[in-house]
């Protein structure tokens, strides 16, 4: 990562935005490869 | 008559199972658990307390009054012996009396024994190397940091070497964020060329943090965890060893043994090394006494669960030999999660020096993917309550992990390496060309990785006390 990107904070908000999305998204199991099923939390 | 579900171990794997639990079944279980530490630790965060850039008070809450907020008996004190026959566990309370709990459900999250022993003259104990593995030896270690930089500061040369203490060592990755931010401490303080870096770890190359390494799909082409962390290293000036694994410590000197090399000596004035991790003190007994645990666990003390343990080759491992239910083979009603169960295999490549040592950057099982295991055994749990099989399964080889890995706390200059695996453990029956799907993962560095961290700290804290809306947040 050059000193540029680094430091130029609208790009930095972007990535930041962008990969809390997709931690969340894979978390909650809405992308990413089929896995436990998140969906019937709570339907035991 | 309430089912009795009992939960030994309150880290990552126990209490999240006990958040969900409630959540799944608190009104037709009762749920207790037994845990040595009225306190949960967001360990993540301890990279930060060990050199002194947060306050170790930030990091931990106590759990009993969460627990009694949401109707969870808590028991101080620390199991003995599981009695799987008659469905029953010793207690020896922190008060020194010893109890029995009965249990319908067992979930054994017991977390890690620090193995410092495994490696002569290692730990905090002996005074010769510290650690960061929990709060109190975080806070040594922000002591003896302290002390280099005061040193560094009057103009002598130190020597840190940060790593891991055992050949079979796991959580590469939580050193690596700590030699990083020791690193970005000392050139904030302006004395990084007073202080030689030494990066020594278990690894069969930089970037493997005991997965296997990691690569992602960057702008068209792949990028690997090992090119970018090597030109990290070389980049700040950090001397990296290994594959290797310390044999002894002495005071100021470390004895290693590098594949490839002859054993070798080190002066250090400073080093902070994660011990090797086994499984708990805990007996498995029969109604006659009889010892069950070379039936329920691996020599390594961790507890089996339903993966696969015939011994095989390192080519010939398979996704599907990861557990998927975390339930034990001999009883259903018992579970093992989080460190406490037994991997079927390591997912780094076993290395061996000319004398013989095996050196293997063990599977790391903490965080996420700890926090996934609770949830999936709290799920089979409930089904059991509901006269259901157990239906979720959450494979190693099935879960993503996320791993912020620090490099500079500062939310202005900082950065973190953002790293994100799906899945965790390779399938290549599923990924054949990986073993995961590139395209998916993420690895980048940058300052938003820093932002993220921070966020993750205090999201987690927030949830982890199931305060409004924690369910919102997964594991």
């Amino acid at each position: 990562m050059s000193s540029f990107w680094q430091q130029f904070i609208p790009y930095q908000l972007w990535r930041y935005v962008r990969m809390n999305v997709k931690i969340y998204l894979l978390a909650k199991g809405f992308i990413g490869p089929a896995h436990a099923s998140h969906a019937d939390i709570g339907k035991g | 008559m309430k089912a009795k579900i009992l939960i030994l171990g309150s880290g990552f794997a126990g209490h999240t199972a006990v958040l969900h639990l409630t959540k799944l079944v608190g009104k037709e279980a009762e749920i207790t658990v037994v845990s040595p530490s009225n306190r949960f630790t967001w360990f993540p965060s301890l990279v930060w307390v060990g050199n002194g850039t947060m306050r170790s008070e930030s990091c931990h809450f106590q759990l009993a009054p969460v627990y009694e907020r949401i109707g969870v008996r808590y028991i101080a004190g620390r199991a003995t012996a599981i009695y799987p026959h008659a469905r029953k566990v010793e207690v020896r309370g922190d008060d020194g009396k010893t109890s029995s709990e009965s249990y319908d459900f067992l979930l054994n999250a017991t977390g890690p024994h620090l193995n410092f022993e495994g490696t002569p003259g290692l730990g905090p104990a002996t005074g010769n190397t510290t650690s960061i593995c929990t709060v109190e030896h975080a806070e040594d270690t922000a002591r003896h940091y302290s002390d280099v930089v005061r040193s560094a500061e009057h103009g002598s040369r130190q020597r840190m070497v940060i790593g891991t203490g055992h050949a079979m060592a796991t959580c590469e990755g939580a050193a690596f964020e700590y030699l990083m931010n020791v690193d970005f401490d000392l050139r904030q303080r302006g004395i990084r060329d007073k202080v030689d870096l030494v990066w020594l770890s278990n690894e069969p190359e930089p970037g493997d943090f005991g997965v296997d390494g990691i690569e992602a799909i960057k702008g068209g082409s792949l990028v690997t965890g090992a090119s970018l962390i090597r030109g990290l290293l070389d980049k700040h000036e950090i001397r990296a060893i290994l594959p290797a694994g310390i044999s002894k410590v002495e005071p100021g000197k470390l004895h290693y043994e590098e594949v490839g090399s002859d054993p070798a000596i080190l002066d250090y004035d400073f080093a902070m090394l994660i011990p090797q991790f086994r499984g708990v003190y805990l007996k498995y007994l029969a109604e006659d006494g009889s010892d069950l645990g070379p039936a329920m666990t691996q020599a390594s003390g961790f507890m089996n669960v339903d993966a696969n343990y015939t011994p095989k080759s390192y080519e010939s491992y398979r996704g599907d030999d990861w557990p998927a239910t975390y339930q034990s083979p001999k009883y259903d009603n018992i579970y093992a999660a989080g460190i406490a169960f037994a991997p079927p295999h390591p997912l780094s490549k076993p290395k061996k020096t000319a004398s013989g040592m095996a050196v293997v950057a063990t599977t790391p099982r903490t965080g996420m993917a700890s926090g996934i295991m609770g949830r999936t055994v709290a799920l089979n749990i409930a089904d059991q309550i509901h006269g259901k099989k157990p239906q979720h399964h959450e494979r190693l080889s099935e879960m993503p992990s996320a791993c912020i890995a620090s490099m500079g706390k500062s939310l202005w200059n900082g950065s973190a390496a953002s790293i994100v695996m799906v899945p965790t453990a390779r399938d290549y029956q599923r990924f054949p060309k990986y073993g995961r799907d590139v395209k998916l993962s993420e690895l980048e560095i940058g300052l938003a990785g820093a932002w993220t961290k921070r966020a993750m700290h205090t999201a987690f804290m927030w949830k982890l006390q199931a305060r409004p809306g924690w369910s919102l947040i997964p594991e």
